[in-house]
């Protein structure tokens, strides 16, 4: 499913902080976790980045039921669309062919393996800053499908 | 509690792969995770240290249950000793003077936060090595108590 | 329902375990047992001393979850972790796994292996480990 411009240009904000989402994944017995992420990026109009910095649970989550919901969290400005699909984590040392929903983590690691180095964080505030950038892979999400958030229209389908 | 010689000479820093250990901790409400560390090190002869590179429920344990059981795996012959007490990890961006047990992170982030520079990595056979070292901080554990698992006197005290 | 490879039999049954055991509140006691039988797709029994049971007891009594690394050299080669329920008959800690995951250094720790196909796990295997179990 291809993202449309106006998505592409919420979820992924050059400079001036970037854009925030939540990421809300699940253990296998249906225990949710909702962190928020800031280092967000599209990959080929169809795919969802966010940089594996300090994932924990997420990461447990993700081990065991690769599955992921995405919300925009800041800035929002209408866009209250939630996107879910099959989510992975690409990290340094997986076999070269290893793929997931049709795309193969070498290319996306060699692509987004060093964010700081892509996108440096110079543009966050000091205050939630991460100290030091240690970044161990990339979250990787098909979108599926995307529906609404917003009170009223809650889980209409937007795509 | 002060280490023998002997144990402070088996889990101190000599090569890589000389010695694996295993980390037992706990979720709060009793399930337990059990971890290999293949690098170790002593710290003022009571603390073991150990690279957080990996490390996923045995941090989501510490973050609601700072308690941890490190064994020797390999080799342990004649080295059968559990070595249990408080175990936390020392991420880097905690302030220098976080006290954790009586040791401030930043002596020991200083001193071990670049574990790769005090133990070489590649020299590990490849098929055991990490691909990319992303270390975030060390594992602490101070040791409480010391029992036995040989097992004809499994949990006779040692220390 | 997990179910265990020919190669995570042969490395349990030729090197043992590390055992995790826990309180209910959380107090770890780990206990080391030389060799086991895996009986089925996902029974794994130990053979305890004495002084084992008594160490663990009080534990699986009040909390039967443990946790379980292939002793040794399986720490580094048998890079698996087994999460299950145990019960003590007699000196024999029976314990039906019921998580299995993988411990390998890398990108792949913590990756959840019984909730894969079967097929899928021995494909995984034999695709990063050329050994079948312990050198004999």
């Amino acid at each position: 499913m291809k993202l449309t411009d106006e998505m592409k240009d919420a979820l992924m904000i050059i400079g001036a902080g970037g854009a925030v989402v939540h990421l809300t994944t699940c253990s296998a017995d249906g225990k949710p976790n909702t962190v928020g992420e800031r280092f967000v990026a599209v990959w080929k109009d169809e795919y969802i980045l966010i940089a594996d910095m300090f994932a924990q649970k997420t990461k447990k989550n993700l081990m065991e039921n690769p599955i992921g919901v995405i919300t925009i969290a800041h800035p929002v400005k209408g866009r209250t669309w939630a996107f879910r699909g099959p989510t992975t984590i690409f990290q340094e040392g997986l076999p070269p062919d290893f793929e997931f929903q049709g795309a193969n983590a070498k290319d996306v690691l060699a692509e987004w393996g060093n964010w700081a180095e892509k996108e440096p964080p110079s543009e966050v505030p000091p205050d939630i800053r991460p100290p030091r950038l240690v970044q161990r892979g990339v979250i990787f999400m098909k979108v599926d499908e995307i529906y609404s958030y917003k009170a009223d229209e809650a889980g209409r389908k937007i795509l | 509690m002060k280490l023998t010689k002997e144990i402070i000479d088996a889990l101190k820093i000599k090569n890589p792969d000389d010695i694996v250990v295993y980390l037992t901790t706990s979720s709060i409400d009793g399930k337990c995770n059990i971890s290999p560390q293949l690098f170790t090190d002593v710290y003022m002869d009571e603390f073991i240290l150990m690279p957080d590179l990996f490390a996923v429920k045995t941090k989501i344990n510490f973050n609601e249950n700072r308690v941890g059981v490190v064994t020797i795996a390999h080799p342990a012959e004649r080295k059968t000793w559990a070595l249990r007490g408080p175990c936390g990890h020392i991420e880097w961006g905690l302030p220098d003077n976080y006290d954790f047990q009586g040791v401030k992170a930043g002596d020991i982030l200083k001193k071990w936060g670049d574990w790769s520079e005090k133990e070489s990595f590649p020299s590990l056979p490849e098929d055991v090595r990490p691909a990319v070292i992303a270390q975030r901080g060390v594992i602490v554990l101070k040791v409480a108590e010391c029992y036995s698992f040989s097992a004809e006197d499994s949990g006779r005290k040692v220390l | 329902m997990a179910k265990l490879t020919p190669r995570m039999k042969n490395w349990l049954e030729g090197l043992g375990a590390h055992i995790g055991t826990a309180t209910k509140k959380g107090f770890p006691t780990t206990i080391v047992v030389e060799s086991a039988k895996v009986e089925g797709d996902n029974m794994v029994k130990f053979q305890l001393s004495n002084a084992q049971v008594e160490q663990i007891k009080q534990n699986i009594s009040e909390n039967p979850q443990v946790a379980i690394g292939p002793a040794g050299l399986g720490c580094i080669r048998a890079a698996y972790q087994f999460k299950g329920i145990a019960k003590l008959e007699g000196n024999i800690l029976e314990v039906e796994v019921r998580e299995i995951y993988c411990t390998k250094p890398g990108p792949e720790a913590a990756l959840r292996l019984d909730t894969l196909p079967y097929e899928n796990i021995i494909k995984f295997e034999s695709t990063r480990w050329r050994d079948t179990g312990p050198p004999k």
